[in-house]
């Protein structure tokens, strides 16, 4: 058959001259193209043929009218209640990406103290190295430093150096944590010694634990009379006690806070997506 | 009522305004499901699931032509119909009667309301032999063909049916053509003689 000849362009060129579809450029130049090949003269035939037979095939009636009533209309319109479903979606999304970021805020270290009260946290640490941090804390809310008096005449008087200082720049610490009253007790039984140690000279050989304490507003190394620091470190210690009672009491609550905020989220994101999940399976039904 | 106030009073909620849009465009609609889903049962619920859909939407049509929107509402409707078939493919039964479940004889649906004598024979061939032509091809040439030569629109109106370019649709009606020059080629006697391709002429 010479149509075959013909190449799928070529029938697509056809069809469209068939329908006056062709820019009088491509027509003319089609016409030139069929006057000396009889394959594309014979392939618009056949095209023109399959069309006629396309044409004439009958139109079917239809069967009934196809006019709503009202109650079609009623029971098609009425879903409102399917536009709740993008609502409930970008819901169920918002909750929980504020779950993950409730989380992840909660989660961050250094961010619980900020909702729990950032002193009362610290006691209950009994690591050496928070000293630093209590340090500056104590001098950041102004609170009255410690006076630790110092034991053995002499001692560290221009800085000391020898091996009785470290153990007495260790139990420095200590008053700032929550073993404060043992603070108490230590502290009075100590003879009053004039002259400020400075910690950095105190604990050359235990470098961590003594630069600790004693920069900045860390404990100080007393010069005050017996009983004037008896007197202040008794206000320090009540002052702690009653912040570590409060932190007890207050502590469970105030443990994670965002664990409640994040189960609530996490409810209602669920809660969202299942409603949605189901409006849609009911629409389709 | 022009046809674009009927559509402005529809689009405000005025049913019978709708219902003549369909009465005018309701024999189109049916034809052009008849062919793509070559079912009557089938192609008379697409086509009131189509003007039941066109109704819903109707605030989204935006001017142009309403012929080729709603022609758009029932391809829609058609080839989720035939996505269906698809993945539910089901042996055509007999129609059953609901009451005692025997063989209905002479079937309503089935009636055609075409005259009678030969010329009713030629046509039904015809039409058969069409029909399952057509049946051949990939929906979206069948919609497009259709479209173009069964029901006359013009290229414009089919590239808004179904939201192609015309370049597109120029391409779908000729490969459609050539799919359906062969078949129709198979069909040789059984079509009238004056429908016989010249190529069947020849061999």
């Amino acid at each position: 058959m010479k149509q075959q000849q013909l190449s799928t362009n070529d029938w697509q060129l056809l069809s469209e001259y068939l329908d006056g579809q062709l820019s009088p450029r491509d027509r003319a130049a089609l016409e030139k193209r069929m006057a000396s090949q009889a394959e594309l003269r014979a392939g618009l035939d056949e095209l023109r043929q399959t069309r006629t037979i396309l044409r004439s095939v009958s139109r079917q009636r239809v069967p009934r009218n196809f006019t709503l009533t009202p109650a079609m209309v009623q029971q098609t319109r009425p879903r409102p209640w399917l536009r709740l479903v993008p609502a409930l979606n970008f819901a169920s999304a918002a909750a929980a990406l504020a779950m993950v970021v409730v989380m992840v805020v909660g989660l961050l270290p250094g961010v619980t103290p900020a909702v729990a009260p950032a002193p009362a946290a610290m006691p209950t640490d009994s690591t050496l190295l928070a000293a630093p941090e209590m340090a500056a804390q104590g001098s950041d809310s102004g609170t009255t430093p410690y006076i630790i008096q110092w034991g053995g005449g002499g001692y560290g008087r221009g800085g000391g150096g020898g091996g009785a200082e470290p153990p007495a720049g260790v139990q420095m610490a200590p008053p700032m944590l929550d073993n404060a009253p043992d603070a108490k007790a230590a502290g009075p039984q100590n003879a009053p010694e004039p002259g400020i140690m400075e910690a950095p000279s105190a604990a050359p050989p235990q470098a961590a634990v003594a630069q600790a304490p004693l920069e900045g507003a860390g404990p100080i190394l007393g010069v005050v009379p017996p009983d004037e620091a008896q007197a202040q470190n008794q206000q320090n210690i009540q002052a702690e006690q009653s912040a570590i009672r409060e932190v007890t009491t207050a502590r469970p609550a105030a443990q994670a806070p965002w664990i409640l905020p994040a189960i609530i989220l996490a409810v209602i994101a669920l809660a969202a997506g299942l409603a949605s999940l189901i409006l849609r399976r009911k629409a389709r039904a | 009522m022009d046809e674009a106030a009927l559509i402005r009073s529809a689009q405000q909620g005025d049913l019978d305004a709708f219902n003549r849009l369909v009465l005018a465009y309701q024999e189109l609609a049916f034809n052009l499901a008849y062919r793509m889903l070559s079912d009557p049962a089938g192609a008379e619920d697409a086509t009131q699931n189509a003007f039941l859909s066109a109704y819903r939407n109707l605030s989204s049509y935006r001017g142009g032509s309403f012929r080729a929107w709603v022609l758009r509402m029932v391809t829609n409707t058609c080839y989720d119909e035939l996505r269906r078939q698809h993945r539910h493919p089901t042996t055509a039964l007999e129609p059953m009667d609901d009451q005692d479940e025997e063989e209905i004889e002479s079937p309503r649906w089935l009636a055609d309301d075409a005259p009678s004598p030969e010329q009713e024979l030629e046509s039904s061939e015809l039409n058969d032999a069409v029909q399952d032509c057509l049946n051949n091809l990939p929906d979206d040439f069948k919609a497009v063909i259709v479209m173009v030569d069964i029901e006359g629109l013009d290229y414009q109106e089919v590239s808004a049916a179904i939201n192609k370019p015309l370049g597109t649709i120029k391409s779908r009606v000729a490969r459609a053509r050539m799919r359906l020059r062969e078949c129709l080629q198979g069909y040789g006697e059984l079509l009238p003689s004056e429908y016989r391709l010249q190529d069947e002429e020849r061999v």
